[in-house]
């Protein structure tokens, strides 16, 4: 039978956590994980994400209980899940006189049936699997535009994402954008599949001889995990956990994969592959390399006969 | 804390725990914050003598105090516009660590209102370059130091600034000497204009460092409060609104 480990901690740059979420596990074995996040700037976001979490976990809860889902019944599921999730956060807005924009909240929903994990997507927080190969592979792709303002759950569902991860799963993690962010360092986007795998390891990685530890030893086990990690490194956000640890035991791999990555020369490595996207610049300039990156030995508007006229900022880039 | 141990082939132990070398590597790994500091300068013939001279002075000893600061300095890229006829970017976003000397030259009238216009856009574009390479930004600065009247109304800027300001894009800060229009920065900088006793801009680049270093020290999407003001900042709290 699946288990299901969480915890939630409240960041220091909310007054009122607006993270929620939701977990149940069928009789049949069907485990059921919903992370949502309700976005900063809304005033109602913290009841919205409550309700939308608890109404996508009993929705798939009832539909899927007692059931062998097909692919497509999977996504009908999830779908008409999280358009129940929408249609409650209105009326919660009507009922309440809240402004709608004042509920935005983000949803990720995991349901591990087996070794498939099926997910759904609306916003920036994130499903992260530890696969029956022993690799750990983000399931998720954040969803923000340019200026990084998330879509939430209102824009609908032309926005959702649904699918099916395409390899075994042995554990999913749910969690939200800042601890999220935290074990998807854009430093390791060359290194052990682009995460940060010490961390994940422990949350997510259960010998089948210490399954028999009680929910509580597993939620505390996780609540003490992320209380260790600074609220810097969480951008001071909210930070959620959920972990359903499947049937399916995962592969151990080589050494190297699990080992702390050396973070000096990440940054090295990291400077020197984006410095010139970063300063377009120094497209134009002489490069050397140094410890801390690549810098010019000079910069085209040294001279000021040589600076950049701007004539139009319309015309400018 | 120790639920469970397993050894598994390897030397590291399953349950070392959440961190292996503890919480400093986090840390380390937020060194992909940035801050963008775009300062805005008036080299209008009217800043000829001292205030060009002391802006020179200010410039560079601001980049070597960042020299010296090495936290500050990780976190901080800095642009330079100056304005007279026609705005130079003379100084593209680089790390301070990179920033080139520059001697300013004053010449010319005072055409704020498109150079307003091009630091936003500059501003604009680090900023989207900095998410799109996965990078936290700080809230961008913007810094206008002037003396003088532009030629034709900054209304146009404004409106771009307020627009910014508003979707938490944008601090602009306006400092003025001399005979400088209070009403043109209140209406680029709100309530966020400074008048300059003197010209002693040591001062005014002193509280920029304690102030990007507030920055450097707090996350992005902080409010962070600035600097103590020295002793020639005096608020511009000009009424002319209400003439």
């Amino acid at each position: 039978m699946p288990r299901i480990f969480k915890a939630i901690k409240g960041g220091p740059s909310h007054p009122v956590c607006q993270d929620s979420l939701a977990e149940f596990v069928t009789d049949d074995g069907i485990a059921i994980g919903v992370v949502a996040d309700g976005l900063g700037s809304a005033a109602h976001s913290d009841e919205a994400s409550k309700l939308a979490s608890f109404v996508t976990m009993v929705f798939l809860a009832e539909h899927l209980k007692g059931s062998t889902p097909s692919i497509e019944m999977m996504f009908k599921s999830l779908k008409d899940a999280y358009c129940c999730a929408r249609e409650a956060v209105e009326l919660l807005a009507r009922v309440r006189g809240y402004d709608l924009r004042d509920c935005d909240t983000t949803l990720a929903t995991a349901v591990l049936i087996g070794k498939d994990l099926y997910f759904g997507q609306s916003g920036d927080s994130g499903i992260i699997a530890l696969q029956a190969d022993g690799h750990y592979a983000k399931v998720t792709e954040e969803q923000n535009d340019e200026y990084g303002r998330v879509y939430p759950l209102s824009f609908g569902e032309d926005w959702w994402v649904f699918g099916k991860h395409p390899k075994p799963v042995s554990s999913v993690l749910l969690t939200s954008d800042g601890f999220l962010g935290f074990v998807c360092n854009p430093l390791l986007e060359d290194f052990s599949d682009g995460l940060y795998i010490p961390p994940l390891r422990f949350l997510l990685d259960y010998p089948a001889d210490k399954l028999n530890i009680t929910n509580k030893e597993g939620n505390i086990r996780v609540k003490r995990s992320i209380e260790q990690v600074p609220d810097e490194a969480t951008n001071n956000d909210d930070v959620t956990v959920v972990v359903i640890v499947g049937d399916a035991r995962a592969t151990c791999l080589e050494d190297a994969y699990y080992r702390e990555p050396d973070w000096k020369r990440l940054v090295s490595e990291w400077h020197r592959k984006h410095d010139c996207e970063l300063y377009p610049s120094w497209n134009d300039a002489d490069v050397t390399g140094t410890d801390s990156g690549s810098h010019p030995t000079s910069l085209p508007n040294e001279n000021k006969d040589a600076a950049q006229v701007l004539e139009d900022p319309e015309s400018h880039e | 804390m120790s639920i469970f141990g397993r050894k598994n082939q390897g030397s590291d132990s399953h349950d070392d725990g959440f961190f292996r070398d503890g919480p400093s590597t986090a840390i380390e790994m937020s060194t992909l914050n940035r801050e963008a500091l775009m300062l805005l300068v008036d080299v209008s013939g009217s800043m000829s003598g001292t205030p060009i001279d002391e802006l020179n002075k200010g410039i560079a000893r601001f980049k070597r105090d960042m020299l010296k600061d090495p936290k500050t300095a990780s976190v901080l890229d800095v642009g330079i516009i100056t304005f007279s006829d026609a705005n130079k970017y003379i100084q593209p976003f680089a790390p301070v660590t990179a920033m080139a000397d520059h001697t300013l030259r004053p010449e010319g009238s005072t055409e704020m209102n498109k150079a307003v216009k091009a630091a936003l856009t500059e501003v604009d574009n680090q900023y989207r370059r900095y998410l799109s390479q996965g990078i936290r930004p700080y809230k961008p600065w913007v810094l206008l130091i002037t003396d003088g009247y532009p030629n034709t109304p900054v209304d146009e800027a404004a409106e771009v600034v307020r627009q910014m300001e508003a979707d938490g894009k944008l601090k602009l800060l306006a400092f003025g000497c001399g005979s400088y229009s209070s009403e043109t920065l209140h209406k680029l900088a709100g309530e966020k204009v400074t008048r300059l006793t003197d010209y002693d801009f040591t001062k005014l680049f002193d509280w920029v460092h304690k102030s990007m270093r507030a920055v450097s020290e707090s996350s992005p999407g902080d409010k962070v409060k600035t600097a103590v003001q020295p002793d020639n900042f005096e608020q511009d709290t000009c009424d002319w609104l209400n003439d």
